[in-house]
C-alpha cells in the first residue's frame, strides 16, 4: 500500500524524446552517467522492498484483519475493520505494559550511556595492553548471542545452587539465602533483566564513544587548560558538544533496541511473576503467537512503531540538523 | 502466500506429466505417504513394520516417515497444516490436538473410529483433549506417565518398610525423612518444584475437581469449587511440608530434578519413566536402587495421574487422506501398539493393553498408573493457557501462598482468566 515505485521515477527522463541538439560521444556519456547511479542503487532497492516493504505491507493488512488459526488453515481473509486497533488501545494490559517498557527502556538506556561513557573515558587513559585486554573482553560480551547470556544468567541468579546466593551466603547475607529473583518481585526480576541488557549494550556503546573520543583535537583540551577551565566545564563545553552526533546517534539505537527487548525478557521470567515483567515486546507476542491472533499482533506491532517513532522523532531531527551544521 | 501461487502450477504440471505417462497403472506407483513421528519415541523397528503390512495392503505406496524434533514443533506443525501440501499423517501432543482440531487444521477421524481397534477403552488423558463436541480429531497413539520414584536406600535408612499408599502415609513417610536427612541441607522428602503442575494435578483430580468444566457449550473454570479447593489445599500442605522452601518458585528444569535426586537431596521425586535412566546416569550407586509407586489418592490405593502423550491426525489438506486414515487404523491396533510398548517402553494407547505388562520389572508402575488418567480441557483454547504460563503460575502461587484464603482468591483469579480463553475462538 505504502511501497513507493523507484521505477516510473528513473524511466522518465529516459522515456522523454531526447534533444536532439547535442550528438557525438559526450553526450552519450553524459547520458549513461545519469542512469548510473540508479542502476547502482537498484538491487539495494529491490532487495529492501522484497525483504522489507512487503513484509510491512503484508503486516498493516494484516493489522486489519482477523487473522488466526482458522483463517491461516483456511486461506480465507477476514476483514475486521480497526477492531484489533480497539482492543489493543482499550485493553489495560497492554497500556501498564507500555508503561513498564518506558521505565524500564529509561532505566537500561539512562545506565547504559553513563556506563558506556565511563568506560570510554577509562579507554583513553589506559595503556595499549590493557586497552586492549578490556576492549577485547567487551566485545566478547558484546558477540554473546542473547539466549547463551540469559542460560548464563539463569544460572548465576538461580535460587539454589546459584553463584549469587552462594555469594550472599558466604559472606554472611544469610536472609538472603535461596531467594528467587526472578519470583520475588517484578522489580528484583527487572533489576536482573535491566542489568543484563547493560551489560550486552555498554561495549558497543563504549567503544563508539571512545572512537569519537579520540577524534576531539588535542589543542582544544590544551586551550581550555591555559583558560584556566577545570575537568567539568572542560567535559561540558568541549567534549560533550563535539560527541552530540554519536551520542544522539546511540541514544536512539540504544532506545529503539531496549523498547523491543523481548528474547530476553521471554527467556528469564516469560513476563511474571503475574505479568510483572511484561513489555510490549511480550504482550505483543502471548497475543500474537500464544494466542493465534496474528492480526492482533499485527495491529500491536503498528502501534509499537508508531511509539518508538514518536520518541525518536525529537533525537533524529536533532541528529540530522547537528550533522548538517558541521 | 508464495507457495499458494505455486501449488497449482506444479499439480497442473503434474497433470500434464500424468497425461504423457499413461501408461502406468492407476493408483500410479509414485504415490507416497508423508508421516511425521516425533523425535525420541516410536523406534524404526516398530514403524518400519507398520510400513511393511501398509505397502502390502496398498501396492504402489510408499511410506516416507519423517522423524520431527521437539523444539519448535507448535510453529512447525501451523505452518504444515496451513500449506497445500501437508504431511499426511502428523503425531500431536495430546493438549495440543484441540487447538488445531477446532481451527480446521485436521481431518474429522469420527467416521474412522469404528473401524479402529481398542477405541473403547482408549487411555482418557489421550481421548479427551482429541474429542470436541463429541467428534475425534486424533485418534491416541501412545503416552508417557509420572509416578513417584523414591530412592530405596534412603527408605530403608528412615525405617520406612512400604511404599506409601495414601496422602496421609507419605506425609508421615515424608516426615520420618526429613527427620532422619535433617542434616542435608536444603533436603526435601519428596522434592515437588512449585512450577510442576503435572505432578500437582493428580491431587486436583484426586479430589473431584476439575480445571475447567465444559457446560451449556461454554467452559468455565473450575478451579474455584469445592472439590477442586480442597485438591489445592492439599497439593499447598504436601508441597510446603516435604519440599524445600527453595523449590516452590521453580519448576523441575532449573535446578533439574534428576540431579537433585541422583545427588542425595531429595528421597522422592514425581517423574516418568525416561527419568530413571537420567538419575542413574548422575549417580551410578543409585543403578537399580531407585524405587516406584504411584502417587497415593487420599483414599488411599493411586490417584488419576495426569498423561503426557501424542495423538495421531490427519492433516485436512492431505491429498491422501483414505491411505492417512489406513495407516492410523494399523498404528493404533492392538498388534503393533503392543509392539511398540515392548520395543520402545511407551504406554500403549488403551487400558486392555495395559495387561500385558503387569509383569514388567521396567514399566509396572507406570501402566498401572495410566489406567487412571484425567486429560486437560478439549477447548481450542488450552494451547494459550500452556502458553502463557498459567499452570505453572497458578501452582506457583499457591505453593507461595500465605494462606487458604489466599488459596481461593488465586482459584478465583485463575478462573476468571479460564472462563476468558477457554471460549475464545481462534
Amino acid at each position: 500500500m505504502i511501497v513507493t515505485q523507484p521505477g516510473p521515477l528513473t524511466a522518465v527522463p529516459a522515456g522523454g524524446s531526447p534533444p536532439k541538439r547535442k550528438t557525438g560521444r559526450l553526450a552519450a556519456a553524459r547520458r549513461r552517467v545519469d542512469w548510473m547511479p540508479y542502476w547502482l542503487i537498484l538491487p539495494a532497492t529491490v532487495s529492501l522492498v522484497v525483504v522489507l516493504g512487503y513484509p510491512i505491507v503484508r503486516l498493516v493488512e494484516l493489522s486489519f484483519q482477523s487473522y488466526g488459526l482458522t483463517q491461516l488453515f483456511d486461506h480465507t481473509t477476514v476483514w475486521d475493520g480497526v477492531t484489533n486497533y480497539r482492543v489493543i488501545l482499550s485493553s489495560g494490559s497492554f497500556w501498564s505494559s507500555v508503561l513498564r517498557t518506558f521505565v524500564f527502556t529509561a532505566s537500561c538506556v539512562g545506565l547504559t550511556m553513563v556506563l558506556g561513557m565511563a568506560f570510554a573515558h577509562l579507554f583513553i587513559r589506559l595503556g595499549k595492553r590493557m586497552r586492549t585486554l578490556l576492549s577485547s573482553g567487551m566485545i566478547l560480551v558484546w558477540a554473546m548471542p542473547p539466549i547463551t547470556a540469559v542460560l548464563v544468567w539463569q544460572w548465576l541468579f538461580a535460587n539454589q545452587f546459584g553463584v549469587v546466593d552462594w555469594m550472599l551466603t558466604k559472606v554472611g547475607l544469610t536472609s538472603f539465602a535461596n531467594t528467587d529473583w526472578f519470583a520475588q518481585s517484578p522489580f528484583s526480576a527487572f533489576a536482573i533483566i535491566t542489568l543484563m541488557i547493560v551489560w550486552q549494550a555498554v561495549p558497543f556503546v563504549a567503544l563508539s564513544l571512545y572512537a569519537g573520543l579520540v577524534q576531539i583535537p588535542g589543542e582544544l583540551y590544551e586551550a581550555a587548560r591555559v583558560d584556566g577551565a577545570g575537568g567539568w566545564r572542560t567535559y561540558r563545553t568541549i567534549t560533550l558538544p563535539l560527541l552530540k552526533p554519536i551520542v544522539l546517534l546511540l541514544l536512539i539505537l540504544s532506545v529503539i533496541w531496549d523498547f523491543n527487548v523481548f528474547t530476553q525478557i521471554w527467556a528469564l521470567t516469560g513476563g511474571g511473576p503475574n505479568g510483572g515483567t511484561q513489555t510490549v515486546g511480550v504482550w505483543s507476542y502471548v497475543e500474537a503467537f500464544v494466542g493465534q491472533s496474528y492480526g492482533l499482533g499485527a495491529a500491536a506491532s503498528v502501534v509499537t512503531v508508531f511509539i518508538v517513532a514518536a520518541i525518536s522523532f525529537y533525537y533524529v531531527k536533532h541528529l540530522v540538523s547537528t550533522s548538517e551544521v558541521r | 502466500m508464495k507457495l499458494r501461487r505455486i501449488a497449482p502450477l506444479c499439480a497442473a504440471a503434474a497433470g500434464v506429466a500424468g497425461l504423457f505417462a499413461g501408461t502406468i497403472p492407476a493408483a500410479s506407483a509414485s504415490t507416497s505417504l508423508t508421516v511425521w513421528l516425533m523425535t525420541g519415541e516410536i523406534t524404526p523397528s516398530v514403524y518400519n513394520a507398520v510400513n511393511s503390512v501398509f505397502e502390502h495392503e496398498h501396492p504402489g505406496v510408499s511410506v516416507n516417515v519423517e522423524i520431527q524434533q521437539w523444539s519448535g514443533i507448535g510453529t512447525k506443525i501451523t505452518t504444515a497444516l496451513a500449506s497445500s501440501s501437508p504431511p499426511d499423517v502428523l503425531e500431536i501432543g495430546n493438549t495440543d490436538v484441540p487447538e488445531f482440531a477446532a481451527t480446521g487444521g485436521l481431518v474429522n477421524l469420527t467416521p474412522l473410529t469404528s473401524k479402529l481397534d481398542p477405541k473403547h477403552n482408549w487411555l482418557s488423558g489421550l481421548a479427551v483433549p482429541a474429542t470436541i463436541d463429541h467428534k475425534i480429531y486424533a485418534a491416541p497413539l501412545l503416552a508417557g506417565d509420572r509416578v513417584v520414584l523414591y530412592n530405596e536406600q534412603m527408605f530403608k535408612t528412615a525405617g520406612i518398610k512400604t511404599a506409601p499408599a495414601s496422602i496421609a502415609q507419605l506425609e508421615t513417610d515424608g516426615k520420618m525423612l526429613e527427620q532422619k536427612f535433617s542434616g542435608r541441607k536444603g533436603f526435601s522428602a519428596l522434592y515437588l518444584p512449585g512450577q510442576y503442575w503435572y505432578a500437582a494435578l493428580p491431587m486436583l483430580w484426586d479430589h473431584g475437581g476439575n480445571i475447567a468444566k465444559h457446560v451449556g457449550g461454554k467452559w468455565v473454570g473450575d478451579l474455584s469449587s469445592t472439590a477442586s479447593l480442597a485438591g489445592l489445599d492439599e497439593f499447598k500442605q504436601v508441597q510446603n511440608s516435604l519440599s524445600s522452601v527453595a523449590s516452590r518458585t521453580v519448576n523441575t528444569n532449573l535446578p533439574d530434578q534428576d540431579a537433585v535426586f541422583a545427588s542425595g537431596k531429595a528421597a522422592m521425586i514425581v517423574g516418568g519413566s525416561w527419568e530413571v535412566a537420567a538419575i542413574e546416569a548422575d549417580n551410578k550407586g543409585l543403578t537399580g536402587h531407585i524405587g516406584e509407586f504411584a502417587f497415593p489418592s487420599y483414599k488411599g490405593g493411586p490417584a488419576p495421574v495426569f498423561l503426557g502423550g501424542s495423538d495421531i491426525a490427519v492433516a485436512k489438506n492431505s491429498p491422501n487422506a483414505t491411505l492417512a486414515e489406513d495407516w492410523i487404523k494399523l498404528m493404533t491396533s492392538n498388534t503393533f501398539q503392543a509392539r511398540m510398548y515392548k520395543a520402545d517402553n511407551l504406554i500403549p494407547n488403551n487400558t486392555s493393553l495395559i495387561g500385558i505388562g503387569r509383569n514388567s520389572p521396567v514399566m509396572k508402575t507406570f501402566l498401572q498408573a495410566a489406567d487412571h488418567s484425567e486429560g486437560t480441557p478439549a477447548s481450542p483454547g488450552w494451547a494459550i493457557i500452556e502458553g502463557d504460563n498459567t499452570m505453572t503460575n497458578l501452582f506457583q502461587d499457591i505453593a507461595t501462598a500465605g494462606s487458604d484464603n489466599a488459596v481461593k482468591a488465586i482459584a478465583n483469579r485463575v478462573d476468571n482468566h479460564l472462563d476468558q480463553v477457554l471460549n475464545e475462538q481462534l
